[in-house]
């Protein structure tokens, strides 16, 4: 006798809002979407959907209210720290990236409004094609959708452009669908200004709504749309690597530059000795630059501050590999790309647990030196040598207000032995990056995240919980996320 | 092979979606069947990878539902080529999705659950000898009155099922350029279908069954060189039966590569000038499959006034025709819809007509053509050689 499977409950309601073509409730097709780029185990949710534009994604989460089905926004599913939960075999995944359109390139106001779904490579090259940028993050761009990107869920908060600041400045405004379905328009245009005929301007005149959606990981609301600034693709540009003795004086190069007016860099990452010599095989301090201008003269004035404090440390060039990867690694969509294909000798070996993290200006030598140290000593006593796995530490000055760091292992997610043992340092080393003072930031995913809450001053982790309640009294969004014990379950 | 046999490559996938999307200037898409079907993760290849995950981890059993699902794959091999990741054991590609896939389908055949389109296919190999169920007598009828011999020879010309039915002027255009070139050759009066649709197909058995046929007739015709008028062939040869029966103990040779040998030996001369401006289709099966890129293009540059533009994508990040997989047989919609892309990106070369090396492309795209009310021409290369060659 052939067994039917019976669809999921939600199954038909769905297809009446979408159309039959883009809801999946298979098991396979629920599968697929149970893990994401990490090791974490999976979590396999009970139906997909994939909505066609912001009305449909409104009539799904009113549906979710009515049932209390927990719903999870999925992008480009790249989280890197776990899938959120939901309710396990319960959860309807969200897939947005069917909303992957460009609604205007508007070049007198330098904006673009976007779909939540395009990939924001995607979206970049498009923009490129008529001279224009926006920024993208640091992270996989090929991948990362706009909306994944704005909720933190993948590199959330930081830009490629490190010389220009973080925490999505460039993001004027968005199109969220509430966790009641109704749909709340941020930023200096018509949801706020009934009026005004397009958004402009981030929230002007009055508080910052549009931040409350920026890096919550989706808990908020399901942003469905945004609007960004975009700038001018600066047509000159220089890429570079040094070498340095100590971190001290790759450090001192890196205080210095961010202390210039305005300051003369797009990029200087540092990388320990160990990831220098993964890049061209000589251990040492090292300094991947990448400046840009609007002419040659620009960049070369530029690039003279910092030659002038390379040669105060006596740092020498770097090898052509370390120089290709400046020139790749940090630039603009293409040769990134093709960079990251290239990347197979970290790719290669598998799997990767990728902890960045930030701290102030003043703490980052001592945290970062301590952090190196804390990792050597629990790779050898865990044996993680033995496992084949590879460490890549690199740090880049944001601004001048603060660092980024980047410590990563990559591992082989075959033997569940070593999977166990990364975790656990993975755990253990974030725990000792939030005792130190310093934040976990992008990259994130739930587990991630996780960790961060718990490190929340009460009456922050108070005030996120009555903002979640009030907004999600239902605990629809993203449940589980930061832990946060309201709403009904 | 089946998906156990590729633990290792599933296991170390780690979903960064580089196989699904675009991620440099170099391409477009990725993946035809996950562009063009519904776009839930499963249609794309990482989504069949973590498939064959939950299968080998035991989270997942395979059905006639995800049977189905498995047939949405060309098998183009353009998500490998976009991996990049390396096994460092053997410094060949880590993850190939298409493989993968062809695996599960074989997983599905051991358990019963083939498709019935994939069962219509393979009982018609068994059946005819050929995918489409043409009647195997037929196999030869392209070559009345050409007086091309059948017994031994050191130079087999294998024709191929698509040639040999569909594409008749293929297999006629490459023998007569052999025939006029001097090489002294015969065809298989046994040929049977390479197996390549079985396998495939995910029909190992007879694949290896019609991999054994071809090599034991290959071999009683005293072959030392066999020369392929179709890429399906010589991909299935030069990478299948080294898996199914043993690596063949002749030089395998696809018509494109004898046809440049001949043009540098002086054997064949293109005297006749072909004044149009055309673009180069990169067969999957040549391309990405057996990395066949220059040979076919020095050809086109080779015949006089013929003008190469090439298209964008190219080469290895070329999109597929969609004719791939057996998608032509169970989804000729789609298939002609995928290529509806490989038009637009001719036409925007300003190319008058799209050239090819592969019977089956020349059938979509053409398909395409007339569907999109294109007016570009398509040639497959052996046309144009004919047209402009004179026989030293």
């Amino acid at each position: 006798m052939r067994v039917v499977k019976e669809h999921n409950p939600l199954y038909d309601s769905l297809v009446g809002i979408v159309g039959s073509r883009y809801v999946a409730d298979q098991d396979f097709a629920v599968y697929a979407y149970s893990r994401e780029s990490s090791a974490y185990p999976p979590e396999i949710p009970g139906i997909i959907v994939r909505p066609a534009n912001t009305e449909e994604v409104s009539e799904i989460v009113k549906l979710a209210n009515q049932t209390l089905t927990p719903l999870i926004p999925s992008g480009g599913r790249v989280s890197i720290h776990g899938n959120p939960p939901g309710v396990p075999g319960k959860s309807i995944v969200v897939d947005l990236t069917r909303m992957n359109k460009i609604i205007d390139i508007d070049e007198e106001s330098m904006t673009v409004t976007a779909e939540a779904g395009i990939i924001i490579n995607e979206l970049d090259t498009e923009l490129e094609k008529r001279g224009l940028h926006v920024e993208t993050p640091a992270g996989p761009s090929y991948v990362v959708t706009l909306g994944g990107f704005i909720s933190g869920v993948y590199g959330g908060g930081l830009i490629r452009k490190f010389s220009t600041g973080v925490y999505n400045n460039h993001i004027l405004g968005l199109t969220v669908v509430l966790p009641d379905g109704r749909v709340l328009q941020t930023g200096g245009g018509p949801g706020r200004q009934i009026h005004t005929k397009k958004t402009f301007a981030r929230d002007v005149a009055g508080p910052d709504i549009t931040g409350i959606f920026l890096g919550d990981s989706g808990i908020f609301g399901i942003k469905t749309e945004a609007t960004l600034k975009i700038t001018q693709v600066l047509e000159f540009s220089k890429g570079g690597s040094y070498l340095f003795d100590s971190f001290d004086d790759l450090w001192r190069v890196q205080k210095g530059l961010m202390k210039i007016e305005p300051i003369p860099y797009y990029t200087v990452t540092g990388f320990h000795p160990r990831t220098t010599g993964r890049f061209c095989g000589e251990e040492a301090w090292s300094l991947l630059y990448k400046i840009e201008g609007n002419s040659q003269e620009e960049m070369d004035l530029k690039f003279q501050y910092l030659e002038k404090l390379v040669e105060e440390v006596e740092g020498k060039p770097g090898p052509m590999e370390m120089n290709e990867t400046a020139i790749g690694y940090w630039g603009r969509s293409k040769v990134y790309g093709e960079l990251l294909r290239e990347f197979g000798n970290f790719i290669t070996m598998g799997m990767w647990n990728w902890t960045e993290w930030i701290a102030s200006i003043e703490d980052f030598p001592r945290i970062f030196l301590d952090m190196v140290e804390f990792l050597d000593k629990r790779y050898e006593e865990e044996g993680l040598d033995e496992y084949g796995c590879i460490r890549f530490d690199g740090y880049n000055p944001v601004e001048r207000n603060y660092v980024y760091a980047s410590t990563d292992i990559f591992f082989d997610d075959s033997i569940p032995e070593c999977t166990k043992k990364v975790l656990k340092i993975g755990r253990e080393f974030r725990e000792r990056v939030l005792k130190s003072g310093a934040f976990l930031g992008v990259g994130a995913g739930y587990h991630l995240w996780d960790t961060t809450a718990a490190y929340w001053s009460p009456v922050f982790h108070d005030f996120i919980r009555t903002l979640k309640k009030t907004l999600d009294p239902n605990n629809i969004l993203n449940p589980g996320f930061y832990k946060l014990e309201g709403g009904k379950k | 092979m089946r998906v156990d046999e590729y633990m290792y490559n599933v296991m170390r996938c780690t979903r960064c979606g580089m196989c699904r999307t675009k991620y440099n200037y170099y391409i477009e898409r990725v993946c035809p069947t996950g562009e063009f079907s519904s776009g839930f993760e499963y249609n794309f290849p990482r989504g069949k990878v973590s498939i064959a995950r939950g299968i080998l981890e035991g989270d997942l059993q395979y059905s006639k539902e995800l049977a189905e699902v498995l047939i949405m794959c060309v098998g183009c091999w353009s998500c490998m080529e976009q991996c990049g990741a390396k096994d460092t054991r053997t410094g060949l590609p880590l993850i190939n999705p298409g493989e993968i896939t062809e695996a599960m389908r074989a997983d599905c055949v051991d358990l019963g659950l083939a498709p019935k389109a994939y069962q219509y296919l393979a009982r018609n190999i068994e059946n005819h000898n050929n995918p489409s169920g043409e009647d195997h007598k037929d196999r030869f009828k392209w070559a009345d009155g050409l007086d091309i011999p059948t017994g031994k020879s050191d130079t087999i010309l294998f024709v191929g099922c698509t040639p040999a039915y569909q594409r008749p002027e293929i297999a006629k255009n490459s023998a007569n350029i052999l025939k006029a070139a001097g090489v002294d050759f015969s065809i298989l009066e046994n040929e049977v279908c390479c197996g390549f649709p079985a396998n495939s197909a995910g029909f190992i058995n007879l694949a290896k069954e019609y991999a054994e046929k071809n090599g034991k007739a290959l071999k009683d015709a005293g072959a030392k060189r066999v020369v392929f008028a179709c890429s399906g062939c010589y991909r299935s040869m030069m990478i299948d039966y080294p898996k199914l029966v043993g690596k063949l103990p002749f030089k395998l040779i696809h018509i494109t590569e004898l046809i440049n040998e001949l043009i540098k030996e002086g054997k064949i001369k293109l005297k006749q000038g072909i004044n149009q401006k055309v673009t180069y289709h990169d067969p999957c099966h040549l391309g990405r499959h057996l990395g066949l890129y220059s040979v076919p293009r020095e050809i086109i540059k080779a015949i006089p006034k013929l003008k190469l533009i090439e298209m964008f994508p190219t080469e290895k990040n070329s999109w597929c025709c969609g004719s791939g997989g057996a998608l032509k047989l169970v989804h000729p919609g789609m298939a002609v819809e995928i290529a509806g892309v490989k038009i637009k990106q001719a036409e925007k070369t300003g190319a008058k007509a799209i050239v090819s090396a592969c019977p089956s492309c020349k059938t979509n795209i053409t398909d395409a053509i007339n569907k999109n009310g294109s007016k570009l021409k398509f040639y497959d290369i052996t046309e144009l050689v004919i047209k402009s060659m004179e026989a030293a």
